[in-house]
């Protein structure tokens, strides 16, 4: 027997209750019961909000009749989200409208909210909370961005990411992906909007929070300079498009102990608290293998994020050596 | 496809994820009685927030996504009720009898190796797919998944040294 098939059979052996279908039946249909019996209240919550929006649409008319982009919420809207869009009718959400040229792009950075997702279990819901952060691309020319394209890839081969950063931490340490982000794209009339989830970036408000939108994938040590007052500019090599919006977090909500935890789950932080140091020796290899079945086998650190590395998951590379040279180090 | 909060509905989304859901939580909780909890709760978010499902892979990397959320925030939540002043302490798992070997050495990982091997070996999802579900890089999952195999690979050789019968864990 392969080990998947002795794990698989152990797992398998592991008994549940006999009615737990039953009472999760229950409890689904008690919960689908409690849904249709709440509109009351969030129509007098609705109600209310749509006043202050009325309000505020009146107080903002020009600048609404300037711009034909939609709002963060919108954005939720279009996407499903209910409890995005909860979020940003929320009285944290706060509307940015910023914007930026980069490259063939002007980029507005419509919004950010956060968000507590639901827990029953425990009172603790702090590693809950989640950010969301919204925003829209549009081509200066005013070509209309095709539904296949956007940021990620257009048809003149840019490939742009979007990643926050956190003053005083490297950006390849911490980053959209150690930040857990989800992404999702919609296009509406020809401009692109972008929805981000990140983990709690709120916990890093006592810091500035940037979000760097730049040319490729890792925000290598070749895109990014974290100074030695913590601020991150982009390198002196770097010579793509980007730029870094400042996101406003509430410094109220700051929490560097949970910020520390969050960066100590996610790896970026070892035993010691300080960041793991994922350099490799110089002169060594990294290679990276991917079996018949997917495995992974990884000689070396490999726990760098970096462009080759990413290639090979991404384009199923069988094998690739990575030199030293081609590798992102502290 | 069953409407959305109907009785069909809810049987059927029951009875076909349960198995998974309850096994995924389970990886992380080590106790039955516990994933059980995750598991019912991740079908209350299911029912409170509604979400929209391209197709029945979405849906089910959805639950599994919510159900191990749940779990890690429960197993975090005993962890701090077990030794106030430390976290490190590890979630009591419910007695060896009831778990394989190989199965108890999985547990007995990091979590974020667990949960990785579980969905790769007990799931079959790939590498991608799992990125997918706990929202980390494919590097980030390749490299934990390769790390996780290494620690149980000299678990295991640790354990046959130990074995006075000399008899393999494969």
């Amino acid at each position: 027997m392969t080990d998947r098939e002795q794990y698989r059979a152990q797992m398998n052996a592991v008994s549940f209750g006999e009615d737990f279908r039953q009472r999760a039946a229950g409890r689904m249909r008690q919960a689908a019961t409690k849904k249709e019996t709440a509109p009351m209240k969030n129509n007098k919550t609705i109600k209310a909000i749509i006043a202050a929006a009325a309000a505020f649409v009146l107080m903002t008319t020009s600048a609404f009749a300037i711009s034909a982009l939609l709002s963060a919420k919108d954005v939720a809207q279009q996407m499903g989200d209910g409890e995005i869009v909860s979020a940003f009718e929320g009285e944290d959400a706060v509307s940015i409208n910023q914007t930026a040229v980069v490259g063939d792009y002007e980029l507005t950075l419509l919004g950010i909210a956060s968000g507590e997702q639901l827990d029953f279990i425990n009172d603790q819901s702090i590693e809950n909370r989640h950010s969301y952060v919204v925003l829209a691309a549009k081509r200066t020319d005013g070509t209309p961005i095709a539904p296949e394209d956007g940021l990620e890839y257009d048809d003149t081969g840019r490939e742009y990411a979007i990643s926050p950063l956190v003053e005083g931490w490297a950006p390849h340490h911490v980053n959209a992906w150690s930040l857990n982000c989800a992404g999702h794209g919609i296009t509406v009339d020809g401009v692109r909007y972008y929805l981000f989830d990140y983990t709690n970036l709120e916990l890093f408000a006592d810091r500035t929070v940037y979000l760097a939108v730049y040319e490729g994938l890792a925000p290598s040590v070749e895109r990014f300079t974290l100074c030695e007052d913590g601020t991150i500019t982009f390198a002196e090599g770097y010579t793509g498009e980007g730029t870094m919006f400042t996101l406003p977090v509430d410094p109220s909500r700051a929490d560097p102990e949970a910020a520390m935890q969050l960066l100590e789950d996610c790896g970026i932080l070892g035993e010691t608290g300080l960041p793991v140091d994922d350099s490799p020796v110089e002169g060594e290899t990294v290679t990276v293998e991917i079996g018949e079945d997917g495995s992974v086998t990884i000689d070396g650190n490999a726990d760098i994020i970096t462009d080759e590395f990413a290639a090979v998951v991404k384009d199923e590379v069988e094998s690739v050596t990575v030199p030293t040279t081609a590798v992102a180090g502290n | 496809m069953y409407s959305f909060g109907t009785d069909e509905y809810i049987e059927r989304t029951v009875r076909t994820h349960s198995d998974s859901m309850l096994r995924a939580a389970y990886s992380v909780l080590h106790t039955t009685a516990d994933a059980e909890d995750a598991v019912q709760e991740a079908f209350v978010r299911l029912m409170t927030r509604a979400p929209d499902f391209r197709d029945a892979g979405h849906e089910k990397a959805w639950l599994l996504r919510v159900t191990i959320n749940i779990a890690r925030n429960i197993r975090k939540s005993k962890a701090r009720e077990a030794l106030p002043l430390d976290d490190s302490m590890p979630v009591a798992a419910e007695s060896s009898e009831q778990q394989g070997e190989l199965l108890q050495l999985v547990l007995g990982l990091p979590e974020k190796y667990s949960t990785i091997i579980h969905l790769y070996y007990y799931e079959g999802y790939s590498i991608k797919e799992i990125a997918d579900i706990l929202r980390l890089p494919s590097a980030t999952v390749g490299t934990r998944l390769a790390r996780g195999r290494a620690a149980l690979r000299a678990e295991i050789g640790a354990q046959t040294d130990l074995s006075s019968e000399g008899e393999k864990i494969s």
